[in-house]
């Protein structure tokens, strides 16, 4: 998984300035939460079903290789086939060598956040083979040759303006000469393009949001039905997911499907809730011949029994990211990880590490939002801070940031040199700001800081004059200054 | 070493030999366990909020006439992919003036009428369940333009708990390749996050509700 998150902030600064963009993270940020709680006032049970959701996670990644070895056998049962790759390098080769299998030469794909981490569709172009995203979003920015923007809204940083010249461009192939800008007709020549690539591939690919252990399904949740059709129409059907994935059983499956879609688009159900078993039973009237699971690590078992294990309970809804501050301010594509926002700046450090991707779990607020409302309980701030703590222990953070806090923690334990350079910073910050009581530049490692921002200067005596003071007037307990 | 062998040893050797937490029975919520008239009447408000049509049909024999009447009145031609359920098959669609087709194909299905049995209703969410088998090609729920599913409103259960034992018992003491539970058309907000209906499956979703009370059911009191 390859990340870019050092240029975090000069991407920052372009994606405030993107008014599009800007656009749909207005969306994210009001209309999706709103939806949320409208969705979670309309389900009394819903916080009950949180705790829950969190328990049954908790449970399955206590007994994760019970109930994967479990996974394994239903699924050899159902006539089907479990591949495990220890890297994103092996499943791509394992994924490549299962469509050579069938001589294949096209691949529909549904979303999957996974194999954007794999980053699989470079890899099956190496190997010749013609790989077609169906998810509306992420067709879109297939063709344009972007990261998603937000997990489950890829392309909400584009217009219908950039959808339509990008569609133009590509569709000429197709036949299509006319520039169209209209949702509808956007989305009925996605349509028409894409219904004869679904009927043509080898090999569907589709990614699995939950897989039952009892059963050995896998569990696939999308409102447009492409990946019904990714698992239905070719001969073969691949799933690619993580092993986190895992839940015992269908029951557990039913509380999943109530708790999600709420919580990603704040809808009561998606369109399309499906389980897959298998490949074509004996009399089926169709359905492919083949169904291989491909069940990723890639760095998943390295954090059980640590301190970010609780990540593995995320199941990818993004109500992180659209209650995040930060997110709705600049957007996935900034982070320079395909797992953005929040969940993204805890996982990213943990598949990659915490040198490649330390940018993250600072560009934060600590506001706990994201907390607050994740369905399944991850404690994400203090995931954060702790990854802020390795990167100040390994020396990873600026040399000015060190420094500065070196010195606070110096004075810190340290009584008189606290005193004097709070009684001092204080004459002198009184001194710069003048009458307004503001000052508008720093000096030293200051100067960053006020580049941005105005410092305004605090009035009247610090506490520890005030305390002296009134310790001198034997003012008593709880006696204002 | 395999890679099936290291993931799992390393799994093993994080967990040490602590049984762990149990695992809660997860609960049923209110919106999942409704009962007789106010089940059906949950099921036609969701299944409309989804962006279904109903129509009711007082029994079984009368929906070859209440699907032609309807399909005319949508301005649509009476040529139907009927799948080969046999409560469909026994019904006299010629007399209604109905023309059935028995292709089967990726290409012949792309774009039609087809009209199908379906597993169940879920008065939870509105949607109607639908399954692979011997007598219905999966793809007939997917590919067509319009899709018909003649429901019977004794089918309508309560909870999604309630699918899993009538899923086993089709699919032969075990789930079907094939389950969904769909919930209206097919339908995309990713451009602007601007919803338009019929994205990838079909554009519309028409369900034939069987029953004497599916008419009561449908009147708002």
């Amino acid at each position: 998984m390859h990340v870019t998150t050092e240029k975090f902030h000069g991407r920052a600064k372009e994606a405030i300035a993107n008014k599009n963009l800007q656009g749909g993270l207005f969306i994210i940020g009001k209309i999706f939460t709103a939806m949320r709680d409208h969705a979670m006032a309309q389900m009394p049970e819903f916080e009950a079903l949180r705790d829950q959701a969190r328990d049954i996670k908790r449970h399955t990644l206590e007994n994760l290789g019970t109930y994967l070895a479990q996974f394994e056998e239903r699924v050899i049962e159902n006539g089907g086939r479990v591949h495990w790759a220890r890297d994103g390098k092996e499943a791509n080769r394992i994924i490549a060598q299962l469509c050579k299998e069938v001589d294949a030469r096209t691949v529909i794909k549904s979303k999957s956040m996974v194999t954007e981490e794999l980053e699989l569709n470079p890899a099956l172009e190496a190997e010749g083979l013609t790989v077609t995203e169906t998810d509306l979003g992420e067709y879109i920015i297939q063709l344009r040759g972007e990261k998603p923007f937000h997990i489950v809204a890829p392309a909400w940083h584009l217009t219908a303006g950039e959808v339509a010249d990008t569609f133009y461009e590509a569709h000429k192939a197709h036949g299509r000469t006319e520039r169209v800008e209209d949702k509808v007709k956007l989305v009925e020549e996605a349509r028409i393009v894409l219904r004869e690539r679904f009927k043509k591939a080898d090999v569907g690919i589709t990614g699995a949001n939950f897989l039952i252990a009892e059963t050995g399904s896998i569990a696939l949740v999308t409102n447009e039905g492409n990946a019904d059709l990714c698992a239905t129409l070719p001969r073969k059907h691949i799933a690619v997911t993580g092993i986190e994935k895992i839940i015992p059983t269908l029951d557990d499956l039913a509380l999943f499907w109530r708790v999600l879609p709420r919580s990603a688009t704040g809808q009561d159900t998606a369109n399309y809730l499906s389980l897959y078993s298998g490949p074509r039973r004996e009399g089926d009237a169709d359905g492919p011949e083949s169904f291989d699971i491909v069940l990723v690590d890639n760095g998943r078992s390295d954090m059980l029994g640590t301190a970010v294990e609780d990540m593995l309970r995320c199941i990818r809804c993004g109500a992180c990211l659209n209650a995040c501050p930060v997110f709705t301010s600049v957007g996935g594509q900034t982070y320079g990880s395909v797992y953005s926002g929040p969940m993204g700046s805890v996982l990213t450090p943990a598949l990659t590490s915490v040198s490649q991707a330390a940018m993250l779990p600072n560009a934060s607020t600590f506001c706990g939002k994201c907390e607050e409302v994740c369905p399944v309980r991850i404690p994400l701030p203090s995931m954060m801070r702790h990854w802020r703590e390795e990167e100040f222990s390994k020396h990873y953070s600026p040399a000015a940031q060190r420094w500065g806090l070196g010195l606070w923690a110096y004075a810190a334990r340290t009584p008189w040199a606290y005193r004097l350079a709070t009684t001092w910073g204080r004459k002198v910050l009184a001194l710069m700001g003048g009458k307004k009581r503001v000052v508008h530049a720093l000096p030293f490692i200051g100067k960053g800081w006020s580049e941005k921002r105005d410092l305004n200067v605090g009035e009247g005596a610090t506490f520890l004059e005030q305390y002296k003071q009134r310790k001198r007037r034997g003012g008593a307990k709880g006696e204002r200054a | 070493m395999s890679a099936r062998e290291d993931i799992l040893g390393k799994i093993a050797r994080s967990r040490g030999a602590s049984a762990g937490t149990a695992k809660p029975v997860p609960l049923r919520p209110a919106l999942a366990a409704k009962e007789g008239a106010a089940r059906l009447a949950q099921f036609c408000h969701l299944a409309l909020s989804l962006g279904c049509t109903i129509v009711p049909v007082r029994e079984m024999r009368a929906v070859p006439a209440s699907l032609a009447h309807a399909l005319s009145e949508q301005n649509l031609k009476g040529d139907i992919w009927l799948n080969d359920e046999p409560q469909l098959t026994a019904l006299s669609w010629q007399e209604a003036g109905l023309l059935l087709h028995s292709e089967r194909g990726k290409d012949d299905l792309d774009g039609v009428i087809s009209v199908t049995g379906a597993l169940a209703g879920l008065a939870e969410t509105g949607a109607v369940i639908m399954q692979s088998s011997a007598v219905h090609p999966f793809a007939m729920g997917l590919l067509p333009d319009v899709h018909v599913a003649v429901l019977r409103t004794d089918q309508i259960v309560a909870g999604m708990e309630d699918i899993w034992p009538l899923a086993h018992k089709a699919g032969g003491n075990r789930l079907p390749r094939a389950l969904s539970l769909v919930g209206g058309p097919s339908r995309t907000g990713d451009i602007e996050a601007t919803l338009v209906m019929g994205a990838h499956g079909p554009r519309s979703l028409q369900i034939l509700l069987v029953g004497e009370e599916a008419e009561a059911a449908l009147t708002p009191n």
